[in-house]
């Protein structure tokens, strides 16, 4: 469940922090926006192939990409209220209906005000200040990352100990991959490393 | 150590040389760092040894090398279960892979050269980590890793890895491989000899091994930087059946603090217990090779790491950090590969047995 009253709503309440991220300018040591009796509040983003951000919506598909190393990723953000995003730990998971995590990985984000008065991901065209949740391959899963549905969940937690939780049924797709076909393959269950996907 | 192994311990590199905080410094005093390492006999064995090479002071040198396995039992699959490599002073790693699929790094497109008896090519990469195929880890991707190393400093230039009795490495004769080393010299890391390395493949007399498999991860997209000085990366990898873990190592640059991996239970997003701790490096430039751990795990489990870094000033200044970081955050960032002095890493190596299916990448 995706805890938030709107995603991308303006809130008249909202109170903004000096928080300037983004640009030439490092992230300055502490950005809280929001309401410090309130409750953090947090949605889940995902960057789309053609580096903008767009939502996590509950069922729906999210692009597989293919990060600087190799393999296949989903590039997953948070829009958050309520929170100190300057920085933020992140920890990312995907887990398969039966509660076998496919893949979880922790980093630190940064976050900036947006126009509606959230928080949303410094530079949302780059890599950094989302997770790059590992997709594929992934050895030992006994279905497909492609085209099956899984369990996104997204924890934050700022410095002073603020948390909030996110999660949402999500299909990672090689629709919009550079070459579906090697995605496909690369994405199938029991995919054995370094076999032709060409 | 095998009998077959003489080590020449290399005088005057201490570790104040190594840590050094200014590349401006000039070159530490080595008068010798060298080794021998005598080829396994006829039959018993291959030995890869590289082309010497120079890496002038200031500068890196990566490099990917390709051959082909030869023929050690008549055109059929054949087992070793001893590997020794020898790496003279300046060895920042050296990674084996098996040549997979051809993306950008191919092996046709590089310089013919011998790695001794051996027709091989190589592709010189030298320092040019933003243009040269041999530095983009993409490019070998699905290409499994087979042994590494890294430099072995205070501890001699040999690695000697005996696998477990009964388990050994397959070799199919004509399979590509490659062998990359890559070597620094620098007041950090120094080469004050020519480059110089050595592989011993020892064939097992087991008739029927288990196959070892390995797994190699490479955490993306990582940052440290200024504002946020002692950042934590982690992430998981899957095997792919139940496995038994008998080596590890791991890799960072300079910034790294400590590279830890646990047992993960496959389940589990909060963070293993002490106990299933089995690899711990705190030491970027002699990161242990973690050999006889021999830590069975059930099926549906993996591997947890972490990779803590403390950020500081680089000696060549904020300027070519900040002109490496693709986010142009102006925050001094090192980021993920390329030069030692200006990228970092987070890779980890991990053996097993027995492999029943695939051997393993995650990224």
């Amino acid at each position: 469940m995706i805890r938030a009253a709107r995603l991308f709503g303006s809130l008249g309440l909202v109170a903004l922090a000096a928080c300037q991220g983004g640009g030439a300018q490092p992230p300055p040591a502490g950005c809280f926006v929001g309401d410090l009796a309130a409750s953090p509040a947090l949605t889940l983003v995902y960057q789309t192939p053609d580096l903008a951000l767009a939502p996590v919506t509950d069922g729906g598909s999210l692009p597989l990409i293919v990060p600087p190393q190799g393999g296949e990723v989903l590039i997953i953000g948070v829009r958050a209220l309520n929170i100190d995003g300057c920085p933020l730990t992140m920890s990312t998971s995907l887990a398969l209906p039966s509660g076998v995590v496919a893949a979880f990985e922790r980093r630190p984000v940064n976050l900036q005000p947006a126009r509606d008065g959230w928080l949303e991901p410094v530079n949302p065209a780059g890599l950094a200040n989302f997770s790059n949740l590992p997709a594929c391959p992934i050895a030992g899963l006994e279905q497909s990352i492609d085209g099956e549905r899984y369990q996104l969940t997204v924890e934050v937690e700022d410095r002073a100990g603020r948390t909030a939780q996110a999660s949402a049924t999500i299909v990672p797709t090689c629709d919009a991959a550079a070459v579906p076909a090697t995605c496909r393959c690369l994405c199938a269950a029991g995919y054995v490393l370094g076999s032709s996907c060409s | 150590m095998a009998p077959l192994i003489r080590h020449i311990r290399s005088a005057g590199i201490g570790a104040a040389a190594l840590l050094a905080a200014s590349c401006e410094l000039p070159p530490p005093a080595v008068t010798s760092a060298t080794w021998t390492l005598d080829a396994p006999a006829a039959g018993e064995g291959f030995q890869l040894r590289l082309p010497t090479f120079e890496v002038p002071y200031g500068h890196e040198e990566q490099s990917c090398y390709f051959v082909r396995v030869p023929d050690l039992a008549d055109g059929q699959d054949f087992w070793i279960d001893h590997v020794r490599i020898a790496t003279s002073v300046g060895s920042h790693h050296l990674n084996v892979f098996r040549v997979r699929t051809i993306v950008g790094l191919d092996p046709a497109a590089g310089e013919p050269t011998k790695i001794g008896p051996y027709d091989a090519t190589v592709i010189y990469g030298h320092d040019d980590y933003q243009h040269n195929p041999c530095w983009a880890s993409a490019n070998w991707a699905d290409w499994p890793l087979l042994a590494n190393t890294q430099s072995p400093l205070d501890a001699g230039p040999y690695t000697d890895w005996q696998l477990p009795d009964g388990v050994a490495i397959r070799f199919s004769p004509g399979e590509m491989l490659m062998v990359q080393p890559h070597y620094v010299n620098g007041a950090v890391q120094p080469t004050p000899v020519a480059a110089d390395v050595g592989i011993n493949f020892d064939r097992s007399k087991v008739a029927d091994p288990m196959e070892l498999g390995t797994l190699f991860a490479t955490q993306q997209s990582i940052r440290v930087c200024q504002s946020q000085p002692a950042p934590t990366f982690t992430g998981t990898c899957r095997f792919p059946t139940a496995v038994t873990i008998t080596a590890a190592n791991g890799h960072f640059h300079s910034r790294g603090r400590e590279l830890s991996m646990y047992v993960w239970d496959g389940a589990s997003t909060r963070h293993p217990p002490a106990t299933d701790l089995f690899y711990d490096s705190r030491s970027w430039n002699n990161p242990p090779m973690t050999t006889g751990i021999d830590r069975p795990v059930p099926a549906g489990s993996g591997v947890w790491w972490n990779c803590s870094y403390q950020w500081r000033a680089p000696a060549s200044g904020c300027d070519t950090v900040n002109a490496k970081d693709p986010e142009h955050a102006g925050d001094c960032c090192y980021v993920f590969g390329g030069n030692t002095d200006v990228g970092e890493h987070c890779n980890v190596f991990v053996y097993y047995y027995p492999k029943l299916s695939t051997d393993v990448f995650c990224n």
